[in-house]
């Protein structure tokens, strides 16, 4: 394939994020019509190079196209999206019933969404509903990552003050070894999945600022003794609510096409959503709080597709210091 | 200009209508447009291939992947039944439309 053709199609294939089988049939039927209009131009007195790059240029720039495929191809089938909602009406479930403090029915429900998760990617093809399964599934490591690390901190500091450990040193030990290891299992899926479309990590994680806010409200109220659990089931409304509107807002993304609004979506949501836990709290935050939460939410949700927007920009400029040009003079994105 | 503004609304008719006649792939369904236009309908290949795609997603066309004779892999568009159904309402949309646009417009002249 002519070099301004691959680079073309590199450069569009970089911004599709959909699946490789559907990439490939894009980019392979655009190629075609690109050659196709070249070889026209040439026999009508055009030199190859010039030709070529006269039918890039009229196909648009690889943004502008990318973008309207992502539209076409990415709304999920109404099957995807029943699907894909399923765990966060069963977490929405297990808080409107007050049913989380029954510690085996809740590792049932986790082991059985993580068993649907492990099947659906086991084959290293994931389909578009699985994301949300995944994010429950990694919930676990995510989560106990952070709770290890807190330990972790209380008592390396204790340590150095006291100069005695709060707790067992086998226990300190198998944190320090549990840390670097749940770590790894998140940033390997977190990566996998980045491969494909940052905004799909955005999704799976769409539920983690709200189950850490709730198992870092758990371990303010003291943990999950018998005594205190009256007492956190108070805020169980205000849970299931959100993890209602977890399930609603994972509809709308897998159903709505263009990418900004996804973005938006998700931003604006989590935004509401945060205040709502905010204001369930038995205790007031303040607006300084509840903003820097806010804040937070949305910037760790988003960070991957500013990551992506970062990535992209680096293999543009490799691209041109290899004199590459990706997008020739003359593309502009309305097509 | 105006071409371009009348041609967005009209771009998935005009792309069954084609389609009804014979399949065809993309760069075929720009050059009949244009033949068939005298040059009056250029499609842009920005918007040609999301909107076949987009058709192609709500079961009005069918996409196939062709061998040529000359070794080349093609992606041939069928139109299918749903396509055909759409396509009469369309049409049947657009006389009543144009003849009441041609009352009131040309009413003058």
């Amino acid at each position: 394939m002519p070099g301004t053709v691959n680079k073309y199609l590199n450069s569009l294939a970089s911004r599709l994020h959909l699946d490789p089988n559907r990439e490939q049939e894009i980019l392979e039927e655009l190629q075609g019509h690109i050659e196709d209009k070249a070889a026209e131009m040439e026999a009508a007195g055009l030199d190859r190079e010039a030709a070529l790059t006269s039918a890039i240029e009229e196909m648009g720039a690889p943004r502008a196209v990318a973008s309207r495929m992502y539209a076409v191809h990415s709304p999920g089938v109404w099957r995807d999206v029943a699907l894909a909602v399923v765990p966060h009406f069963l977490l929405a479930a297990l808080f409107a019933l007050h049913l989380w403090s029954h510690y085996f029915l809740v590792s049932v429900v986790l082991v059985c969404i993580a068993f649907v998760t492990w099947r659906n990617w086991r084959a290293g093809r994931p389909s578009q509903w699985s994301y949300t399964w995944m994010g429950y599934t990694l919930a676990a490591p995510a989560i106990s990552w952070l709770l290890s690390l807190i330990t972790l901190g209380y008592g390396g500091w204790t340590l150095i003050t006291t100069g005695h450990l709060p707790f067992n040193t086998v226990l300190f030990l198998l944190l320090i070894g549990y840390v670097p290891f749940s770590m790894w299992i998140v940033f390997n899926v977190v990566s996998k999945i980045a491969r494909r479309d940052w905004l799909l990590v955005s999704l799976t994680a769409l539920p983690f600022p709200f189950l850490t806010s709730w198992v870092l409200f758990l371990n303010w109220s003291g943990g999950l003794w018998a005594d205190h659990v009256e007492r956190i089931q108070q805020t169980d409304t205000a849970r299931a609510f959100i993890f209602l509107a977890l399930a609603i807002t994972t509809a709308v993304f897998l159903k709505v096409g263009p990418r900004l609004l996804r973005i938006g979506l998700l931003a604006v949501i989590t935004s509401i959503l945060i205040v709502i836990t905010a204001l369930s709290l038995p205790v007031d935050l303040g607006f300084v709080a509840v903003g820097l939460m806010i804040l937070a939410s949305v910037a760790f949700l988003l960070s991957p597709a500013v990551l992506e927007a970062k990535v992209s920009r680096r293999n543009g400029l490799q691209s041109a210091g290899q004199g590459g040009d990706d997008m020739a003079p003359g593309f502009s994105d309305s097509v | 200009m105006q071409q371009q503004e009348l041609l967005k609304g009209n771009t998935d008719t005009l792309l069954l209508a084609l389609l009804l006649g014979e399949p065809m792939y993309g760069y075929q369904i720009v050059k009949e447009v244009n033949l068939r236009s005298s040059g009056y309908f250029a499609f842009k290949e920005g918007t040609l291939y999301p909107a076949l795609h987009r058709l192609e997603r709500a079961k009005l066309i069918e996409g196939r992947w062709e061998d040529t004779p000359n070794g080349v892999r093609r992606r041939y568009y069928f139109i299918t039944e749903r396509g055909k159904q759409e396509l009469r309402d369309r049409q049947s949309e657009w006389r009543r439309f144009s003849s009441a646009m041609n009352s009131v417009m040309l009413a003058e002249t």
